[in-house]
């Protein structure tokens, strides 16, 4: 079972992960053809990483018209989906299904772009040098930003006995 | 027996949460004894800090017994503590 | 692919005198032997610039390069450089800036843009892939820098534009004007003024091409090797990611080098309150990298009260609590992180706006600016209030500002009456927060570098760290070439220079040469690699000889050569100008320079290929 997990509060915004993704699915750098990106707002910049969030009932094969669906869960992997590029229509109703907008176009070939957690082993993770992104189900992420949590009451604490 | 003030500095403090601390030594304890008493001390958070954690070995940083500078990779870290004496220890940051 | 990985393959020129956009292809020799970054910077400006051109004039160029690392994810490939001959000294400067500037030009598809000419009216520049217009920027003359960042990627709806302007110290020609993109700044030297001069506001610009390495798995094997070098490092992997640059000034303090109220003495009674430790627990809300960077050393601040309550932040650096803070007398980070956003904003380098404060601070306790002359500001060391006023007047070049805008070198010369030995300038341009007196190498390496009083080609990291004597002169001639070796190779693949540690802080290594075999493909060997580094040395040096720059010019502030460190730990360090003489003799020897004139010599020229260099400079 792998999910990937998104610790927004740690990221930096280095975009390594818009870098990695694009080069182990296609070969190249090119943020524009990756499926997990930082979106930027404001000056100086404030900004999160957006990928699919791999929903239990996905609200993009839903809405897909194809028979079969041409985006899906691979039941083996259990989180990001897969696309079926020959049976795509390139009609968009998944983009426009997603409540989170983490679907977009693939800039040249024109099907969904979306995170497939390189099939159960995600590259970007291993490039995320402030941890925010993760591997594992879902309660692994409410235990790490528990972590951070203690963590920050332990400083908390160990302030108040130094001063 | 003897007591020796080490001061951190930069993010060594912030490893540490501490300004200074104060060590018991050994009568004529080696600088280095002292180091890694303080890694045993602080644990793997203070230890990540000075030393590099692929070769193990310590980072380039200095570290002065008042106001003399021994280098971590080439001064003479067996240098004898004496009791009273300041251990200052800066870190191995590059850039600014 | 192009001929090698990593390069788009050509260079962009626009002409902003006649509108007009055009595509120099990029040949295998120039990358080859010049690699890029500063390399492409320096060839570009040597070739084309005609020696004593006013900088400020329609003649001189500006060009934006990046190196073959940029648009791939080798740590750190987010920077950028930009090459233009200096307003403050006319002489060759580069000055670089993290983000994700470079990139974006890369998948643009343009490894360099090389601006030329002179507007008549106010112009922004948008660049998608290979389509360029002219646009019409009288909205956005007079904004600030964010402002008009915000203002175009709203006008324009491309929410992913990277965008490089200048703010109002540019327009009006502030010599020490920095050009920013998103909130990095490519800082020193004065290249702000003319992108100004050439009225140009913004740079706009959007790619969308692929990037290419020859053999992604041995890529990615290299990058992944160096990641985990990176992660291990307790300065990349712990220190600069806790508490960024801003760490070093305790350190700098305890060794009694940290500069403090225009280099009067070089330790401060309020450094504890100005602290990296300090700002991490008052300030900092955000860590952030620069793109593919896993350092992550910037740190946002908020200052959520007292008088500078509201202002956000990105940065303060060390350099920059270094010059508003030691060396004006200033022990409040709120005050520093506003100066900081201010010269952002208004678009100055905070090392120079903070040293031209300082050397005025100094000018009007000595009696030798009178209070009418500075405006009726009380400019003692360490009054907030008039720091911040003197901020906003290189905005408006208005009263002292005017004065002040000139740089301290040019002001001091203005002013007379003795100034001149306040004016902490190399090769005028004002000195970084490192110490000369206290670290020998450090001293030599900037006395004899292209930049002068930038910290970033002699470099102090490896006597601070303890890897070399910083109190000693043996060896020191070896060091500063060292350092200058690795300056030059890092600008030019680009990487940023808090990776010293990692490829080697006084050597070409062959981390930097299987980093750049790995995305070229080039095959390059390591002495090759070592002549590309004397090359672009060489190059520069060159650059600065035909403008008249001699072995006399290659010295220290008339403060750091006369007057010993008054106090603290390093009491009566210094740099006296026979010393000095002597170590240069030996470093010209290294450099094979000829030690009369400090120009290359001929058969130096020669053996790195620089045949036009040599015809021009023996004639």
């Amino acid at each position: 079972m792998t999910m990937l997990l998104i610790a927004a509060d740690r990221c930096t915004g280095c975009r390594m992960c818009e870098l990695v993704c694009p080069l182990v699915h296609e070969g190249v750098f090119n943020p524009d053809k990756s499926r997990i990106w930082i979106e930027f707002e404001g000056m100086p910049e404030l900004f999160h990483p957006n990928t699919c969030r791999s929903c239990g009932k996905p609200p993009c094969a839903d809405a897909c018209p194809t028979e079969p669906k041409s985006i899906y869960r691979d039941e083996k992997i259990d989180g990001g989906m897969k696309i079926l590029e020959d049976v795509c229509i390139k009609c968009g109703k998944c983009i426009e299904a997603c409540p989170f907008a983490a679907i977009d176009w693939h800039p040249t070939k024109k099907t969904p772009l979306v995170c497939d957690v390189c099939d159960g082993d995600p590259e970007c993770v291993k490039f995320c040098s402030p941890n925010a992104l993760l591997t594992g189900g879902k309660s692994t992420l409410a235990a790490e930003m528990r972590k951070d949590y203690v963590g920050a009451q332990i400083a908390k604490t160990r302030e108040k006995i130094l001063k | 027996m003897g007591k020796v003030k080490v001061k951190f500095f930069s993010h060594l403090r912030y490893a540490t949460g501490m300004k200074e601390t104060d060590m018991e030594i050994d009568d004529g304890e080696m600088l280095i004894k002292l180091i890694e008493r303080l890694i045993q001390k602080f644990g793997s958070n203070f230890e990540d800090r000075i030393k590099d954690k692929e070769t193990g070995t310590l980072a380039p940083f200095l570290i002065m017994v008042g106001q003399e500078e021994i280098s971590s990779v080439n001064g003479d870290l067996n240098h004898r503590l004496s009791n009273g004496d300041v251990v200052s220890l800066l870190d191995p940051v590059g850039g600014g | 692919m192009w001929e090698y990985g990593g390069y788009a393959g050509k260079f962009l020129r626009l002409d902003m005198t006649n509108k007009k956009a055009s595509t120099v292809p990029l040949t295998k020799e120039m990358a080859r032997l010049h690699l890029g970054g500063n390399g492409f910077g320096a060839k570009i400006l040597y070739n084309e610039l005609k020696p004593g051109i006013d900088p400020l004039g329609p003649e001189n160029k500006y060009v934006f390069a990046s190196g073959p690392i940029q648009g791939t994810m080798v740590p750190t490939a987010g920077r950028s450089g930009v090459f233009t001959k200096s307003p403050l000294n006319g002489l060759f400067f580069d000055a670089y800036g993290g983000g994700s500037f470079g990139p974006e030009m890369k998948y643009a598809g343009w490894d360099a843009v090389i601006v030329e000419g002179q507007a008549e009216s106010p112009t922004y520049v948008t660049v998608y892939d290979d389509k360029v217009e002219f646009k019409d920027a009288s909205h956005l003359w007079g904004k600030y820098t964010f402002e008009t960042q915000e203002i175009i990627k709203k006008d324009l709806n491309e929410p992913k534009a990277q965008i490089a302007c200048i703010g109002p110290a540019g327009e009006k020609l502030v010599r020490f004007a920095c050009t920013i993109w998103g909130a990095r700044a490519a800082g020193r030297g004065g290249n702000g003024a003319v992108l100004g001069s050439k009225k140009l506001k913004a740079l706009v610009i959007r790619g969308t091409n692929d990037v290419e390495v020859p053999n992604v798995d041995e890529f990615l094997k290299t990058v992944s090797e160096q990641y985990a070098k990176i992660l291990a490092n307790p300065g990349t992997g712990k220190a600069l990611p806790s508490l960024g640059t801003p760490g070093v000034t305790t350190v700098q303090n305890q060794l009694g080098i940290l500069g403090t109220r225009n280099w009067q003495t070089e330790v401060f009674e309020g450094t504890e309150k100005i602290s990296g430790t300090a700002m991490r627990e008052r300030l900092v809300v955000k860590d952030k990298g620069c793109m593919a960077c896993p350092i992550y050393c910037t740190k946002l601040v908020h200052v959520k009260s007292g008088p500078y309550a509201g202002t956000i932040d990105e940065g303060p650096e060390y350099e920059t609590i270094f010059a508003f803070g030691s060396n004006c007398g200033v022990d409040s980070l709120e005050m520093i992180a506003k100066a900081d956003r201010l010269s952002d904003d208004i678009g100055v380098d905070t090392i120079s706006a903070g040293a031209v404060i300082s050397f005025a601070m100094e000018c009007y306790e000595k009696g030798i600016l009178s209070k009418e002359e500075v405006d009726g500001l009380d400019l003692k060391f360490g009054n907030q209030e008039a720091l911040i006023q003197m901020m906003h007047k290189f905005g408006t070049r208005e009263g002292v500002g005017d004065l002040l805008a000139e740089g301290a070198a040019r002001a001091a010369k203005k002013i007379g009456k003795g100034s001149e030995k306040y004016a902490i300038t190399i090769k005028d341009i004002e000195n970084a927060g490192h110490s000369p007196r206290g670290m020998k190498g450090y001293c030599l390496g900037m006395a004899t570098s292209t930049r002068g009083g930038s910290h970033q080609d002699g470099r102090p990291t490896g006597e601070r760290v303890g890897k070399f004597d910083r109190k000693i002169l043996d060896g020191k001639p070896e060091y500063a070439m060292g350092t200058q070796r690795t300056t030059t190779l890092q600008d030019s693949m680009c990487v940023c220079r808090m990776t010293e540690g990692i490829y080697g802080l006084t050597e070409v290594t062959n981390d930097h040469l299987n980093m750049i075999n790995v995305v070229t493909g080039m095959n390059l060997k390591l002495p090759e690699l070592v002549d590309i580094t004397d090359r672009i040395w060489n190059v520069e040096r060159s650059f600065n000889c035909r403008e008249g720059a001699r072995r006399e010019h290659d010295v220290q502030a008339i403060r750091f050569m006369t007057e010993p460190i008054p106090d603290g730990p390093s009491k009566g360090m210094y740099s006296p100008k026979d010393e000095l003489e002597m170590l240069k003799d030996k470093y010209y020897e290294l450099r094979g320079w000829d030690k009369t004139t400090g120009i290359p010599t001929k058969d130096t020229l020669k053996r790195l290929s620089l045949n036009k260099q040599a015809e021009d400079l023996y004639k």
